[in-house]
């Protein structure tokens, strides 16, 4: 049997059989300039290339941003609201009606005709969306302050219809099998709030998108920077697939955590950096890095420091080694 | 349980309006308003810094708490003017030019802050000259940085040399901190004191401006 990166990507995410450990490559993520939200955060992924020089400005509900393109990410240059309780009198949500969705399939029908897994991102799920909107720390404030709860909850609940909205039609016009929303839970040093505090404020929202995605046949990927280990088993209990996470030294220790939890969760890798950008020399190290990860399931994508040929060997062993298995 | 009790407890709550009428209610009853400082604002932060560090509290309840003890502080600084109280040393904070990151950094100054040191926060984004100074002109003899990304860190290396050539190294001790910041960086740029999280960067600079 001869799966596609498609299928295999999928099968994964079933539990089923897979024919090889699936990559990052195994994914075609569709991030089309029409969304202005990718512009802003510095991310259009679409078949023809975006100008890095026209990342930032307003996103799809005008928070103005600006592109680093040495960290290539986005931070806001300003907020639109001081308060919370402004966010029903001042904050225009995108009408998802007012995109040209056939439109952007049409001009985009190259890219999408892939035997790869057409993904997509929302960029800023829940609390960073607050962020965007009041600043970190009025942000951070409002998740604990009674005043503020009740106003939040309402923002996030709009949220999560905007966001099920938006995956729906990706599905629906481009194929899209899978979608990571990005929530930064996390700091250096442990979570930004308290679990209690997840529990109560965000999981709810995110829960509800979950449930949609899955309802469509799709796969759930959480991103969250920082060390976020704590938050593990409420990710498996929420029903996300995957999360890939930060593997900075100490912070989220990804072999423990596949060693804890991965009977229960798939984890992304990134694998290690290499200790040579030679293609011959490195292949040995290469193959040992990939047959390591291989009974797992997890997947997997280099580390942004591999070569074009060692990625390309990467992923060509890594089909290779699944297919002898 | 004492007044002085009383506003630290609301303090380390957060609650900006109970340390708003118990303050005054405190010095109507005779207690100084270095007292209220020492033993209630900043007592309350230190154990805020503690719980913080010890990750028994999250960011936002220690954003909550500094707000109050701000409030606090407001109230306090006309009386403590009057008795002539000083605060514990002068520092500047600052992310290097670059970087626009200011969570970490905002974290520090208030933690800073909480020790009774009058923190300059020159923002993001600080020019290496700039630090220097605004160290010479508000006589501050603790300078600290901050850098989130590996490509901003080695402006920290300029504010250092910044120093040395204004005459002014054996003057100031210089903090750093952030994500890519360990010790080896620490010694390798010649910076004073490097410290994983705001509450430890507190408890250092508190000790260096003894």
């Amino acid at each position: 049997m001869m799966y596609t990166p498609k299928e295999n990507f999928i099968h994964f995410y079933h539990n089923d059989p897979v024919e090889w450990t699936p990559m990052a490559d195994d994914i075609c993520m569709f991030q089309p300039e029409e969304i202005n939200l990718y512009i802003a955060r510095g991310f259009v992924l679409q078949q023809e290339p975006f100008p890095v020089e026209k990342y930032g400005g307003p996103d799809w509900f005008g928070v103005e941003w600006t592109y680093d393109p040495v960290s290539r990410g986005s931070m806001e240059v300003s907020h639109p609201l001081s308060d919370i309780s402004e966010w029903e009198e001042k904050i225009v949500f995108p009408n998802l009606d007012d995109y040209d969705w056939e439109g952007i399939g049409k001009k985009n029908a190259a890219y999408l005709n892939t035997d790869k897994m057409v993904a997509t991102t929302i960029f800023s799920g829940f609390f960073e969306r607050l962020i965007s909107f009041v600043g970190f720390e009025n942000a951070a404030i409002a998740l604990i302050d009674e005043e503020q709860q009740e106003d939040v909850h309402k923002l996030f609940s709009r949220l999560a219809d905007l966001y099920i909205d938006y995956i729906r039609r990706f599905h629906e016009h481009y194929g899209a099998m899978h979608v990571c929303i990005h929530d930064d839970w996390g700091t250096q040093r442990g979570l930004t709030f308290s679990p209690d505090v997840h529990t109560e404020m965000i999981r709810p929202y995110i829960q509800r998108v979950i449930d949609a995605v899955h309802a469509m046949g799709m796969s759930y990927e959480q991103h969250s920077c920082g060390k976020v280990v704590q938050l593990i088993p409420a990710m498996i209990e929420m029903g996300v697939d995957t999360w890939l996470g930060q593997d900075l030294g100490d912070l989220n220790n990804k072999d423990a955590l596949i060693a804890e939890y991965g009977d229960q969760f798939k984890f992304g890798v990134t694998l290690p950096k290499l200790s040579t950008t030679d293609l011959e020399a490195s292949k040995p190290e290469i193959r040992a890095i990939v047959e390591k990860y291989a009974p797992k399931r997890v997947w997997t994508r280099c580390d942004r420091t591999y070569t074009p040929e060692q990625k390309a060997y990467t992923y060509a062993y890594t089909r290779e080694l699944g297919r002898k298995r | 349980m004492s007044i002085l009790q009383d506003i630290s407890q609301a303090m380390q709550k957060g609650k900006a309006k109970q340390v708003k009428q118990l303050i005054p209610q405190a010095l109507e009853e005779g207690v100084s308003a270095n007292q209220i400082l020492e033993e209630a604002l900043l007592a309350g932060m230190s154990e805020v810094g503690k719980r913080f560090r010890d990750n028994e509290i999250f960011v936002p309840e220690v954003l909550v708490a500094a707000r109050a003890m701000n409030m606090g502080t407001e109230l306090l600084k006309p009386y403590l003017q009057q008795a002539g109280v000083e605060p514990k040393g002068k520092a500047v904070i600052g992310t290097v030019k670059g970087d626009l990151h200011d969570i970490g950094k905002n974290l520090v100054r208030m933690m800073m802050e909480g020790k009774g040191i009058e923190m300059i926060d020159l923002g993001v984004d600080v020019e290496p000259q700039t630090f220097i100074q605004s160290a010479i002109d508000n006589d501050c003899k603790l300078i600290c940085c901050s850098a989130l990304l590996t490509t901003t860190m080695n402006v920290i290396g300029d504010v250092v040399e910044c120093a040395k050539q204004a005459g002014i190294r054996d003057k100031v001790k210089i903090m750093i901190g952030g994500a890519p910041i360990n010790q080896q960086f620490c010694d390798t740029v010649g910076a004073d004191v490097y410290t994983p999280d705001a509450a430890t960067a507190a408890e250092a600079a508190a000790s260096l401006l003894a």
